[in-house]
């Protein structure tokens, strides 16, 4: 538990080797497996892209969350082409895959540190759209409760029966957050 | 880089067993590959398979959208929506350092 006492600061970097992946606990195991098991290779392989979350006092830091993003592209579900309106069925976007706090800045419920991170991941993606495309933001809520967390954020839903994906255009994302 | 002063939780994931036939050739062309980069070959083998199925993974991940959902994005898609929920989150006191 952080003690309420220190200064602390925060940033968010790359993952790199040698943060204590091992220690993060966001209270939902498959997100801490996946920080720890998985993070690197998928980063290694030019899947995605992991960034930590770190808190920082004096020389030192502890990962407190992260993100992950790679590209994707969003389909238009399966309808006969004669209706559809002359673009393209696909479009490029990016995914944000994965998204967690540690329990103990989840407890700050002032900071709202889900959505200080939201934001951060947010900025990033309109960064790399800007520098090299994608249209859409797209996230896999893995349950009705970051559905929610994620429509109250601007997201919408992709309409698609049965599915907890969520879209934002990059062009809604740009204007709200770099204005 | 500075790193937590906690100690690290060690996990060790599940071992399972796989087994291929393959050619002999392929087989001393993996053996001469691990030997380069100065690992077994399990590791080499297993690394390379790790690296391949994560790409066919995400190549294949596509977000399915519904027809009108998805004609209707496409309708204005470098046109930024009103979304007061976004505008309300960039005002929130920031707490991460840019």
């Amino acid at each position: 538990m952080t003690d309420p006492g220190l200064e602390l600061t925060y940033r968010v970097t790359k993952l790199a080797p040698g943060y204590d992946l091992g220690a993060f606990d966001c209270g939902a195991p498959g997100y801490n497996e996946w920080l720890v098991r998985h993070a690197a290779s998928s980063v290694q392989a030019g899947v995605s892209a992991v960034y930590l979350l770190l808190e920082e006092h004096e020389d030192t830091s502890r990962v407190v969350g992260y993100y992950a993003i790679s590209p994707t592209q969003v389909v238009r579900d399966d309808v006969p082409k004669s209706l559809s309106r002359g673009w393209p069925q696909r479009v490029p976007a990016w995914k944000l895959g994965k998204l967690a706090v540690h329990v103990d800045l989840r407890a700050d419920k002032d900071a709202q540190w889900g959505r200080q991170l939201l934001r951060d991941a947010l900025e990033t993606i309109v960064s790399v759209a800007d520098a090299g495309g994608g249209k859409v933001i797209v996230v896999d809520a893995d349950n009705n409760g970051l559905v929610g967390f994620y429509a109250r954020n601007g997201f919408k839903t992709t309409g698609t029966e049965g599915d907890l994906a969520l879209f934002m255009k990059v062009s809604t994302a740009r204007k709200a957050l770099t204005a | 880089m500075t790193t937590s002063t906690k100690p690290r939780k060690k996990t060790t994931p599940p071992k399972a067993r796989l087994e291929a036939r393959i050619d002999a050739d392929l087989d001393d062309l993996i053996t001469q590959a691990a030997q380069k980069q100065g690992v077994s070959k399990t590791a080499f083998v297993s690394d390379a398979a790790r690296d391949a199925a994560l790409k066919v993974i995400a190549r294949a991940e596509t977000t399915l959208m519904a027809a009108e959902v998805f004609d209707q994005m496409m309708a204005s898609i470098d046109v930024a929506d009103d979304s007061p929920e976004l505008e309300e989150l960039a005002t929130l006191p920031r707490r991460i350092t840019q």
